[in-house]
């Protein structure tokens, strides 16, 4: 850790820890095996159209980042497998979410190699409502089980040059 | 007789798993949850359990101050702390406080090498 570095390389060089930590994710909170269907990318805005977006920030001294778990209303189902899930339990379970995909990404090697430690900030749901998110390089991707998908998108940025900015 | 145990989690959905991991597996008695550190401090206090569960970021008052609290008053008090951040300070600094285990988040209590993992940290503390 340390330095001035092109994020934007580094998540490249990351985009598949990413996908498997969210595999690992769901495997471990829901005991259920997920997929990828396409290759998780690096994009220059992280997406924000979903009918429930849960953001959650975290960082330290050196980077700020931004965690996002996207799902629409009849997927959380397949994953949970509960019915008439209420609007708080859906925060209740995509905070829960991505608190552990945060703590899973911070316990390996190559995460904290390069980006540290992180304390979590509170994590925020947005239900029905379009959300704009900020333009900084991100990693993002979908896991499926079936039909059904998850949105998780990460991105980060260098609080000290803020290289990661896309503006 | 079975074991005693509070569990304090914010997350309604952790909170569901690890009842159901201390009822169904450690067959302990829950005898009351709460969701932040004031309340986990109140009911310690109220029932005085085997074992405490304690999720360490909490809103109101964060799992670390309470096991301050519950260990300044009752020493012997038997706590393992949940966390999803393994490597942070807290969780260093909820040992150095006196926790006697933790386990960490996610918790992959359906996978067999984790369940005795964890019932093992568990009964150590109970020692």
């Amino acid at each position: 850790m340390g330095g001035i570095k092109n994020v934007r390389q580094i998540l490249e060089s990351m985009c598949d820890l990413f996908a498997e930590c969210a595999i690992e994710c769901v495997d471990a909170m829901f005991g259920k095996e997920s997929e990828l269907k396409m290759p998780w990318q690096v994009v220059e805005q992280l997406q924000a159209q979903f009918d429930r977006l849960l953001t959650m920030g975290s960082g330290n001294e050196e980077f700020s980042a931004l965690t996002c778990a996207g799902i629409q209303y009849d997927s959380l189902d397949a994953f949970v497998e509960e019915e008439n899930i209420s609007t708080e339990y859906a925060a209740d379970i995509l905070g829960e979410f991505v608190n552990n995909y945060c703590g899973l990404l911070s316990s390996k090697d190559v995460f904290k190699d390069n980006f540290g430690q992180h304390i979590q900030a509170v994590p925020i749901l947005y239900s029905d409502g379009q959300s704009f998110l900020p333009f900084i390089w991100g990693v993002q991707g979908y896991i499926y089980i079936g039909d059904h998908w998850m949105y998780i998108g990460y991105t980060i940025r260098d609080n000290i040059t803020r290289s990661n900015n896309k503006f | 007789m079975s074991k005693s145990v509070i569990i304090v989690d914010d997350s309604i959905f952790a909170m569901r798993t690890l009842t159901d991991f201390f009822t169904e597996v450690m067959e302990f008695e829950v005898v009351a949850t709460g969701e932040n550190g004031t309340e986990a401090v109140e009911l310690y206090e109220k029932y005085k359990p085997d074992l405490l569960v304690l999720d360490l970021i909490m809103p109101v008052m964060d799992g670390i101050e309470a096991l301050e609290a519950i260990k300044k008053c009752h020493p012997d008090a038997s706590v393992i702390v949940v966390t999803a951040m393994r490597d942070s300070e807290e969780l260093q600094k909820s040992i150095e406080l006196g926790a006697s285990g933790y386990i960490e988040k996610p918790l992959r209590f359906n996978k067999p090498e984790y369940k005795e993992l964890f019932k093992k940290r568990i009964n150590d503390a109970l020692k």
